[in-house]
């Protein structure tokens, strides 16, 4: 699976750096310690935020509605 | 009596007479080694607070920029130390970014430096509206410093 | 071996839960939560402790014997994983045991101080909840363990924001929407300008006003860093200014409140007035909870205009980049900056508005909600010995001023110990839920005429039938849920995020940007209070 690879891939673009020297080990602790969230990217956090919140309301909607 | 001095600085009144006192000795004393240490205080990371609707890439422009922005001060600062003192241009200067305790101390036991110079800590006027120092505001603890010291800490009074 | 001692404090804090879970489970802590009112909550304190503490063993389990690597399940639960259950912990103990104390310490005080402290600071367990974690980062520091399930804190706090969208209506949006546009679009534009004219007036740089001016009049430090490497901010000018807004933002947390209880606003002016005045947008969400935390009425408001401001901030962005870049020659394109910094989760805010538009979470007949069930069901029924008290009284003829509708109504209730339609007629359910309704509008006229001094009835009874209308005005166990989630939802983010607010940088307050946004700042909230007062009157939700 490439999904280590795409992820930092997305860093870089995150960072605002070259590609070039994200690829290398040294900088990307860097760029983690200057993130402000555990996400790669902010649209990755907000889909993730999105798709928790669809979940949350569908197992809500499940045992408070549909199962009742 | 000291060959490798460490002169911490960034531009403050008490930062000021450190100064004078270390290029007076390395004009007394042109065997000395002086070393100039300007540090970029690593909490600018925290000075993004309570902050969550930037993204990252946001935070890093903001950051990049503060780093730019800071090296581009101390420059001029170190160009207004080279053009008050004479001897300045015979100083190593060197930036460095952390904390500023740990830093300074690192940078003291890598240059293997055998006096830490630096300014007392002055108590700033009450209120003052016109900036005159640059970066973050901030005082060097004994607390902190002292544990760490690897040679003697000289501050001038 | 170094690699378990690392997880001892989350292993700790799962054991601590799990045996807290316990303890609750047995019953043992029951007089003691009486004591403190939360009985109500203790099935859900049982449910979430033993989860948690369960969830917080295994992973820190696994932390000690796997290798750290750089998956997915390492970046999003391992590692965070201690920051995470430290917070929930932290929430937890302050919404149980914290905010009662505090109350009943409060209450205690009375006497003495002539006043409630809670209710004076509105110390509910957000604000508290903030504090700690504003008391936790300044004092040891947030602890190692905890540093990256504290970058969780902005994630969840968008959940919160995303869950909050279940909770408007059509009208409501519209109409809310409207305001906000106007009354922040006024009050953005009109700080940014009254900054930049102060400048000019003290001959300050532009580069300052520039970063001030956004500061001042969008989203505070948000503002702030979006727009400092814009215009070129010195390092002191950013480090005042943001130091100028973060004291500016804790001391309207508590301030905003207090002044709001006592001009005696309602939520949806309030809202309305704290989304407009207070800067940082976390510190908006957390005086609506400290005005109201119950009831999110108050945080519905403010919520919107904190978004409306959210996409107001690109915008000024271009505007102060557009006026800064004549002199620097830099532009910046309508894309790169407002297109490409669209906060996504605003569509999923839209998304759950949506849902909920379409009635998922509740009937278009339920209001907010809430909705009346004169269905046969025992939990409708009024209590043996309310009953025993209806019961004497009919005997004693203390009805006997009743209108006959009522009297009918009242009867009716003695006989099927619940108001409900005519029993007869169950099976066809409109004609059921018709009469029924109109019983239960009955029992309030009857209450309303005892209340008006019409009719004279016994505080017993008075109460009996009280209870028996109330029995009948169901909420929806679905919006019930979904706000308890957003609530906690909220609480984590905002304790979170209180972690990563430092004295040092509060600190850094001072020179021009605190002259110039003290008077921005306070121009800004008092006008925007004298506003919201005259223009929102009526109750817009309603």
């Amino acid at each position: 699976m490439s999904d280590k690879e795409k992820k930092i891939t997305i860093e870089t673009g995150d960072a605002g750096k070259g590609t070039t020297e994200i690829s290398e080990d040294a900088n990307t602790e860097e760029l983690e310690e200057r993130a402000l969230s555990v996400f790669s990217s902010d649209r990755n956090e907000d889909i993730v935020a999105l798709v928790f919140c669809l979940i949350t309301t569908f197992m809500v909607l499940l045992f408070t509605k549909w199962m009742v | 009596m000291f060959n490798n001095v460490l002169l911490c600085t960034h531009g403050t009144d008490g930062a000021k007479k450190a100064e004078a006192f270390a290029f007076r000795k390395l004009e007394e004393d042109p065997e000395l080694k002086v070393t100039v240490l300007t540090v970029l205080d690593e909490d600018w990371r925290q000075m993004t607070g309570d902050d969550w609707l930037n993204s990252s890439k946001t935070h890093t422009t903001f950051l990049d920029h503060v780093e730019n922005q800071m090296n581009e001060e101390i420059a001029e600062e170190w160009q207004r130390i080279k053009t008050s003192y004479s001897s300045a241009e015979q100083a190593t200067f060197l930036q460095k970014t952390g904390n500023i305790a740990e830093t300074i101390t690192k940078a003291a036991t890598e240059l293997g430096c055998d006096l830490i110079v630096i300014g007392p800590w002055s108590k700033g006027k009450k209120f003052s509206i016109h900036s005159t120092h640059m970066g973050l505001r901030t005082t060097l603890r004994n607390k902190n410093l002292h544990p760490l010291l690897p040679c003697p800490l000289l501050i001038v009074p | 071996m170094s690699q378990l001692k690392e997880q001892m404090p989350t292993i700790i804090m799962g054991g601590f839960l799990l045996v807290y879970g316990l303890i609750v489970q047995s019953g043992a802590l029951e007089p003691m939560a009486k004591y403190l009112h939360t009985h109500k909550t203790l099935d859900l304190q049982v449910t979430m402790t033993l989860v948690i503490g369960c969830i917080a063993i295994l992973g820190a389990f696994v932390n000690a014997v796997r290798k750290p690597g750089n998956s997915n399940l390492d970046t999003f639960i391992l590692q965070p994983l201690g920051g995470i259950v430290l917070i929930l912990l932290m929430a937890m103990a302050i919404r149980w045991y914290a905010e009662p104390l505090m109350k009943i310490v409060s209450k205690g005080l009375e006497p003495t101080l002539g006043f409630k402290i809670y209710k004076v600071l509105n110390l509910n367990y957000v604000v508290l909840g903030i504090l700690a974690g504003v008391l936790l980062t300044n004092t040891w520091g947030i602890p190692k363990f905890a540093g990256p399930g504290v970058k969780c804190a902005r994630f969840v706090l968008k959940m919160g924001v995303i869950m909050l969208g279940a909770r408007y209506s059509f009208a409501e949006l519209a109409k809310l929407g409207g305001y906000s546009v106007f009354l922040v679009g006024f009050f953005v534009l009109g700080t940014v300008f009254l900054v930049l004219w102060l400048g000019n007036i003290f001959k300050q740089p532009k580069s300052m006003t520039g970063v001030l001016s956004a500061g001042m009049g969008v989203c505070g430090v948000s503002a702030t860093v979006a727009v400092a490497p814009v215009v070129k901010a010195k390092s002191a000018e950013m480090a005042y200014t943001i130091g100028t807004i973060l004291t500016f933002g804790i001391v309207c947390m508590f301030v905003f409140p207090t002044v709001g209880k006592l001009a005696g606003m309602s939520p949806v002016q309030f809202g309305a007035w704290a989304g407009t005045g207070i800067l940082n947008s976390a510190q908006v969400a957390a005086a609506a909870l400290a005005f109201n935390a119950v009831d999110i009425e108050t945080l519905k408001v403010a919520e919107i205009f904190n978004i409306t401001r959210v996409l107001f901030l690109p915008i000024i962005v271009l505007v102060l980049a557009t006026w800064f870049g004549k002199e620097t020659g830099q532009k910046l394109s309508f894309k790169s900056v407002v297109i490409d910094k669209f906060p996504v989760f605003i569509i999923g805010f839209l998304i759950l508005f949506f849902m909920s538009s379409i009635g998922m979470f509740s009937p278009p007949s339920h209001y907010k909600g809430k909705y009346i069930d004169v269905s046969y069901n025992d939990r409708s029924q009024v209590t043996p010995e309310e009953l025993v008290t209806l019961q004497d009284a009919m005997a004693k003829s203390e009805f006997s001023g009743l209108k006959p509708e009522q009297l009918e109504a009242v009867t009716n209730l003695i006989e099927q110990h619940q108001i409900a339609g005519n029993y007869d007629e169950r099976n066809d359910k409109k004609a059921f839920d018709h009469v029924g309704r109109a019983r239960m509008t009955q029992l309030q006229g009857t209450l309303a005429a005892a209340k008006g001094k019409e009719i004279t009835l016994s505080p017993e009874v008075k109460s009996a039938l009280k209870h028996a209308v109330k029995q009948v005005k169901k909420k929806s166990k679905t919006v019930v849920t979904l706000t308890d989630f957003m609530i906690w939802f909220f609480a984590f983010g905002l304790i979170g995020l209180g972690m990563q607010i430092t004295k040092k940088a509060i600190f850094q307050a001072g020179g021009w940007p605190i002259v110039m946004g003290v008077i921005a700042g306070i121009t800004k909230a008092a006008l925007s209070f004298f506003v919201v007062l005259w223009l929102i009157k009526d109750v817009v939700l309603n």
